[in-house]
């Protein structure tokens, strides 16, 4: 469920994203920043989709878990220098979303 | 009799600073006081965050340089004259629109050329407007200026040429170019009107040749385009060898006093002066001139033998403060070097102290500078140029060390640090401290509004056998002769050609620690610097500065009885309403490019409207807009 919402997240982080880099008068349309921030929410959005399968192999998922949880704090630092608010929150979201569902995920396959 | 009674109470009304509640925005800077004060009284720092769009337009007339038009630089204040909004564009048309909807009422295309003349991109600062106070076709006037030195008068109410304007309505200036014409006369700011008379200054080329047009105002009468006089800035003796100490900019007047007050440039070629070596006392210089005669009434020179391009930048701003006690008629400068000159008006006198100090010495070949420069320390100067800003050590780490290897190796031994071979730090750069955009002054109280860029440059000497080979080195395909493009320029007819670029590592970061624009408030009754803040937020590939950090800027402020600062200017696209009394931002609003303008501030049918051309500079940021876009307080339910 958690992992879920960090998905739908990044989506909506990823969607923002591309409004702010590709539509016109949005102060950063088409800048490099704003293409980098637009990669970056891709790259979370497809780490947390290979994730949310569940056929992601198990000595995989931790490594996953870690880029993906690194593009979104990237991804979040851009998003504060372009003042994309939005861009911002999802990719908070999808982090912290992202890292309880691991945990728990974690304590889970412990058990 | 009637009309003279009309236009000499226009007049007083437009100009006397103590009655600078002009009911219009007649000018590029409000009035002809230049203060940029608007009694627009609605709009205060306690409900100016409520302001919203009550329209916007898209003139079309824009270009980003990748076609076969050259790139657009739009900075036109709107003036509002006739119940109309009048704007020129960088295609040289003229819009007149509804203030109160922005629907077109009609528009005029001078038809003139597309082409670059003298500057990098096409460019236009607005349209200046004339009124004899009696009805009829032709009696109130729009008039703009081209790139290739054409001025057009057309009729405020339909925009039909006035055909009793110079040739069918079209004024051919370049007819008086007739020495050294290397360029044509630039009319990209809009000439200023002063009773039935028309001054015009022009613009150039810079950085391009050492011989080169004499600067000179032109006044033409504004019925007919009749040369009235013409008066230059060149010792006739030297214009063999020299020229330019232009007016550029826009001018103040005072039409009680009957002077008008002219920003004169730096004489030619910019960064050289082994040709001058004779005094040219006119030049880079606040000069008043006798609007009757053309006669020169007093000069003021700012800088001598200027080889840093330190042109006087803006239309001084003129307001009586109190001084010892007593009232009196000042005007206030601001300059590139940061120095704001505050001098009586009616004789140029000092009114706070002005000291001669020694600077350092040229050793390029055949310069021979002056040894001393007017120094004001009161008003505190906008930029601190008693060092040089620190290295940023964030920039330094990021470029290996880059930043710190450049401050040893360029020169820089305080402001006036000549250009030299081995390179010599700009502080401040070319384009200031402060520049065309000016200051706004309350002129029932006296204080000063200005923003000011913080930003460092390098300008390096390339003597005339290598130069060639440096820029072909330099540019892509090496066919580039002038070399604009890689910051190489030419000089011709001097020992030396130039490379100015601005000081950033490699990776475009900024070596010197910000900030990199303020904004501050002056009480010019005693000198006092009441505060200074970060302005705006600087970006670079998208990414904003931080808060502290500031803009650079181009463009000016507008003040509002009602305590409110109104300025565009900064890199950030946005637009910002200040609070007068302390600098903080209270409103702002995002645009389509760097506003590089003065907004248009004005009271139409009862309700108080703020309206800036959108047109962005390559000097800040590549973006261009042909924006339009006005703003009012939602009106009362």
């Amino acid at each position: 469920m958690l992992v879920t919402i960090s998905l739908l997240s990044g989506i909506v982080g990823m969607c923002f994203a591309a409004a702010a880099a590709l539509l016109p008068d949005t102060g950063i349309d088409g800048t490099l920043g704003s293409f980098l921030a637009l990669l970056g929410t891709i790259a979370v959005t497809l780490a947390v989709g290979l994730l949310v399968t569940g056929k992601v192999p198990a000595h995989i998922r931790g490594v996953l878990v870690g880029l993906a949880a690194l593009f979104a704090v990237l991804t979040g630092l851009a998003a504060w220098f372009l003042m994309q608010a939005v861009v911002l929150a999802t990719m908070v979201v999808s982090l912290l979303t992202l890292l309880i569902s691991s945990a728990t995920h974690e304590r889970k396959t412990s058990t | 009799m009637k009309s003279i009674a009309y236009l000499v109470t226009i007049a007083l009304v437009a100009a006397a600073p103590a009655c600078a509640d002009q009911p219009v925005w007649g000018t590029f800077n409000g009035d002809l006081a230049a203060t940029k004060f608007s009694d627009a009284a609605t709009l205060t720092p306690e409900n100016v965050s409520a302001m919203e769009r009550a329209w916007e337009v898209r003139t079309g007339d824009v270009s980003d340089g990748s076609g076969d038009v050259p790139a657009t630089v739009w900075s036109a204040t709107p003036i509002y004259a006739n119940e109309t909004l009048y704007l020129g564009t960088p295609f040289y048309r003229i819009l007149a629109l509804d203030p109160a909807t922005g629907a077109e009422r009609w528009s005029y295309d001078t038809k003139s050329t597309l082409e670059a003349l003298t500057q990098p991109a096409l460019k236009n600062r607005g349209v200046a407007y004339w009124e004899s106070g009696t009805d009829g076709a032709c009696e109130k006037r729009v008039v703009i200026g081209t790139m290739d030195a054409k001025l057009h008068a057309v009729d405020a109410d339909t925009g039909a040429p006035c055909t009793d304007f110079g040739d069918n309505g079209v004024l051919d200036v370049n007819k008086w170019n007739e020495t050294n014409a290397v360029f044509p006369f630039s009319l990209l700011q809009p000439p200023t009107v002063v009773g039935d008379t028309i001054l015009i200054g022009w613009a150039g080329k810079d950085w391009a040749y050492t011989v080169e047009p004499p600067g000179n105002l032109i006044a033409v009468d504004a019925r007919t385009g009749t040369l009235l006089w013409d008066t230059g800035f060149i010792p006739p003796e030297l214009i063999p060898v020299t020229g330019t100490a232009n007016i550029w900019s826009s001018m103040s007047a005072d039409p009680d006093l009957g002077l008008v007050y002219v920003p004169v440039s730096s004489p030619s070629p910019n960064y050289w002066g082994g040709n001058r070596t004779q005094p040219i006392p006119l030049a880079t210089s606040i000069t008043a001139i006798r609007i009757d005669t053309g006669e020169v009434a007093w000069s003021f020179q700012h800088v001598h033998h200027d080889v840093w391009d330190y042109d006087t930048p803006s239309a001084p701003t003129l307001v009586d403060i109190m001084r010892e006690g007593v009232s009196v008629p000042a005007l206030v400068q601001t300059t590139k070097q940061g120095f704001i000159f505050v001098l009586d008006r009616r004789n140029g006198e000092p009114l706070f102290p002005v000291e001669e100090r020694a600077v350092p010495a040229s050793d390029a070949d055949g310069e021979q500078l002056s040894p001393t420069q007017p120094f004001a320390d009161v008003p505190v100067p906008t930029i601190n140029h008693t060092a040089l800003p620190e290295v940023w050590p964030l920039a330094d780490v990021l470029s290996a060390g880059q930043c710190s290897r450049d401050r040893a190796t360029y020169r820089y031994e305080g402001l006036y640090t000549p250009p030299s071979v081995q390179g010599t730090f700009l502080w401040p750069a070319t384009a200031g401290g402060n520049n065309w955009g000016g200051a706004a002054v309350n002129p029932k109280t006296g204080i000063l509004y200005v923003n000011t860029s913080q930003v460092v440059q390098v300008i390096r000497l390339i003597p005339r056998a290598e130069y060639a080979s440096e820029v072909q080195a330099a540019t892509a395909d090496g066919s580039d002769a002038s070399g604009n493009e890689a910051g190489f320029y030419a000089q011709e007819g001097s020992p030396y050609g130039i490379e100015l670029f601005e000081w950033r590592t490699s990776l475009g970061l900024p070596c010197w620690k910000p900030p990199y624009g303020t904004f501050s408030a002056y009480d010019l009754n005693t000198g006092e610097r009441l505060y200074e803040v970060p302005f705006g937020l600087a970006q670079q590939w998208g990414f904003y500065g931080l808060r502290s950090w500031g803009s650079p800027t181009l463009g000016g402020p507008v003040l509002t009885s009602g305590g409110v600062i109104l300025i565009g200017a900064s890199m950030d696209n946005r637009v910002r309403a200040l609070d007068a009394a302390t600098g903080q931002e209270v409103w702002s609003d995002l645009v389509a490019a760097p506003a590089v303008s003065i907004p248009a501030v004005f009271t139409h049918q009862g309700a108080d409207y703020v309206v800036w051309a959108v047109g962005g500079n390559s000097i800040l940021k590549p973006q261009v807009a042909d924006q339009v876009v006005a703003y009012r307080l939602p009106p009362k339910e």
